[in-house]
């Protein structure tokens, strides 16, 4: 399964990368912000890891563009963010956001919502 | 209407007021800036000076009510939410050195607890394979929650981001102040200083109630696909 995991802090990215792969996920390819993460994202990307707040494409844009291409309807689409507000975590599941981790978050917690996307996606598969 | 014998009187009241004023400008000669004595000199001795020292006087009297207007209104300026964002700054802040004291404690403590297991495992030579193992895991552990605690490098930034686009406000404020003064007539430009994309509540508190917030949100989302 080949992530693509979308923050505008390498700090975050590295983390979040390092977490996959204590995990099992070794394939991951990670981009800066939504425009340069569009430039990555074709079909053979099967989840993706989202920011809210970076420059020149939020991630709550680059989820909306992603639901509206043919190959992004159905993939799984993860937010990690600090936006813990309710009206913030609304217009994510708007935006086609399929869950969401507020930051600061433990590898567990990361863990444990992959899984459960797997699962609902592979259910409804 | 008056009669004409109280306006003259009324007048040469009024001239000998202006003539005692005159009297005692040009006595205190060293106070007085030699520009504006030789100036009222020069009004005074001009037919129909007395006139144009009352129209100068009108225009220095709407100078200085303009100058007062504008200082009103930069004061009003000056205190119109700076204090609030001051305020707001200085807590900001406190939060980040917190934030970073905190996140150091527990990269430090992590990594002491690392070199501890890796001490232990250099002294025992007859470890069980699974003794190894389960010390190893242990290690690897500590070291990726070293690695987790830097995630207050990403909230800390957002924060700052924070500061800075208080700091472009403040700044635009006072440029629009100083611009009341020197150029009067020229428009207020705002600043447009970029301080990046960030969330002005970023904390680096636990997450735990936010996340169950989402967690409900997102479960309710869920129900309703289901059904």
């Amino acid at each position: 399964m080949k992530f693509l995991v979308v923050d505008d802090s390498v700090t975050m990215r590295r983390i979040i990368i390092n977490a996959l792969e204590r995990i099992g996920y070794t394939d991951a390819v990670e981009a800066a912000n939504g425009h340069e993460a569009l430039g990555a994202f074709d079909e053979s990307v099967g989840f993706i890891i989202t920011d809210w707040n970076m420059p020149t494409m939020s991630g709550l844009e680059f989820a909306r563009t992603v639901r509206a291409t043919p190959f992004g309807q159905t993939i799984p689409i993860l937010m990690v963010t600090t936006r813990g507000a309710r009206e913030d975590i609304v217009a994510a599941v708007e935006a086609g956001v399929n869950n969401y981790i507020l930051k600061p978050f433990t590898p567990s917690v990361l863990k444990d919502k992959i899984d459960r996307l797997l699962a609902s996606v592979g259910a409804a598969a | 209407m008056r009669p004409p014998e109280e306006l003259l009187y009324d007048s040469e009241a009024s001239l000998r007021l202006v003539d005692h004023a005159i009297e005692e400008l040009s006595s205190s000669g060293t106070d007085l800036d030699h520009d504006a004595r030789a100036f009222l000199e020069h009004v005074m001795s001009q037919p129909g000076g007395f006139a144009e020292l009352s129209r100068t006087l009108l225009r220095a009297y709407a100078e200085t009510a303009g100058i007062a207007s504008r200082l009103r209104e930069s004061c009003g300026m000056a205190d119109n939410g700076n204090l609030d964002r001051l305020q707001q700054m200085h807590g900001r802040l406190r939060e980040v050195s917190s934030a970073t004291e905190t996140a150091a404690t527990d990269i430090l403590d992590g990594l002491g607890r690392t070199v501890d297991l890796i001490e232990q495992l250099d002294v025992a030579t007859s470890l069980a394979d699974a003794d190894r193992h389960r010390m190893l895991a242990s290690v690897r552990d500590e070291l990726s929650g070293v690695m987790n605690h830097l995630q207050f490098q990403d909230i800390t930034s957002q924060q700052l981001g924070h500061i800075s686009s208080l700091l472009a406000d403040m700044r635009g404020r006072i440029n629009q102040i100083v611009t009341i003064f020197t150029n009067p007539e020229m428009p207020f430009v705002p600043d447009d200083l970029a301080c990046g994309s960030f969330d002005p509540n970023a904390t680096t508190a636990p997450s735990g109630d936010r996340q169950a917030v989402a967690d409900e949100i997102f479960a309710i989302q869920a129900e309703r696909k289901t059904a």
